[in-house]
């Protein structure tokens, strides 16, 4: 048997969404930034609400057609998630939230720090505009999103 | 769990070959589990909550002490 076959729907399914996640986060990225710094370019208020509702309704469609697919394929077949999946779904989840909760602690004291001293304390990070700020903020969301799926394929790979 | 060798040994394998014809997917399906949380219990990864454990003996038709043994320290 090959390796898809022989994972389980809860693996499939991690696989497919750290693969979709990867590929929207690629496009933020590229597009707000020149040149995949992690310091945006500055630009209107209409770029950033399009790029903004663009990734919205992206995130939406890609995330109902994988739960979609998955809801289609459980049906008829047999147990698609136990204890076990539970279990290390339960430990991605806790990972990614510290990892999103250091991540938006970071953002604030570097906005913080940035405001105060009117200077970038983190040197890769600039948090002094609001487009700097929502950038950091989406960003350090999908990384800790990715983080989740890697971690919960890791576990499955080992378990 | 967590990549760590578990302290507790189990039979299931053996138990499933040599008394029963069962396969892991049917003895998955049986004892309400994916087969492959049956693999990783066969081959040591896992060890399965009470509950499952006792599915397990009681679809394999042994005692959960000949299904499952404790090979750590008492301390």
């Amino acid at each position: 048997m090959s390796a898809v076959e022989n994972m389980s729907e809860a693996e499939r399914q991690s696989w497919i969404t750290l693969i979709a996640d990867s590929l929207v986060l690629a496009w933020f990225w590229k597009t707000m930034t020149p040149g995949w710094s992690l310091i945006p370019s500055e630009m209107s208020r209409a770029e950033l609400g399009q790029i903004y509702l663009s990734l919205v309704v992206i995130t939406i469609i890609y995330h109902a057609v994988i739960a979609s697919f998955f809801e289609i394929r459980k049906r008829g077949s047999g147990v698609e998630q136990d204890e076990r999946d539970l279990l290390i779904a339960a430990f991605g989840a806790k990972t990614g939230y510290t990892v999103l909760q250091f991540g938006v602690g970071l953002i604030l004291v570097s906005g913080i720090m940035g405001y105060a001293y009117e200077a970038d304390i983190v040197p890769f990070l600039s948090i002094q505009t609001p487009v700097q700020f929502l950038f950091a903020i989406t960003f350090m969301s999908y990384a800790a999103d990715l983080v989740r799926h890697a971690l919960i394929l890791t576990r499955y790979s080992r378990d | 769990m967590g990549g760590k060798k578990s302290n507790i040994r189990n039979q299931v394998k053996r138990i499933r070959l040599a008394r029963t014809d069962l396969t892991q997917s049917e003895l998955a399906r049986r004892v309400g589990a994916t087969r492959q949380t049956i693999i990783s219990i066969e081959n040591g990864r896992y060890s399965p909550s009470l509950e499952l454990a006792f599915r397990l003996s009681h679809v394999l038709d042994v005692s959960i002490e000949e299904l499952f043994q404790f090979d750590g320290k008492w301390e």
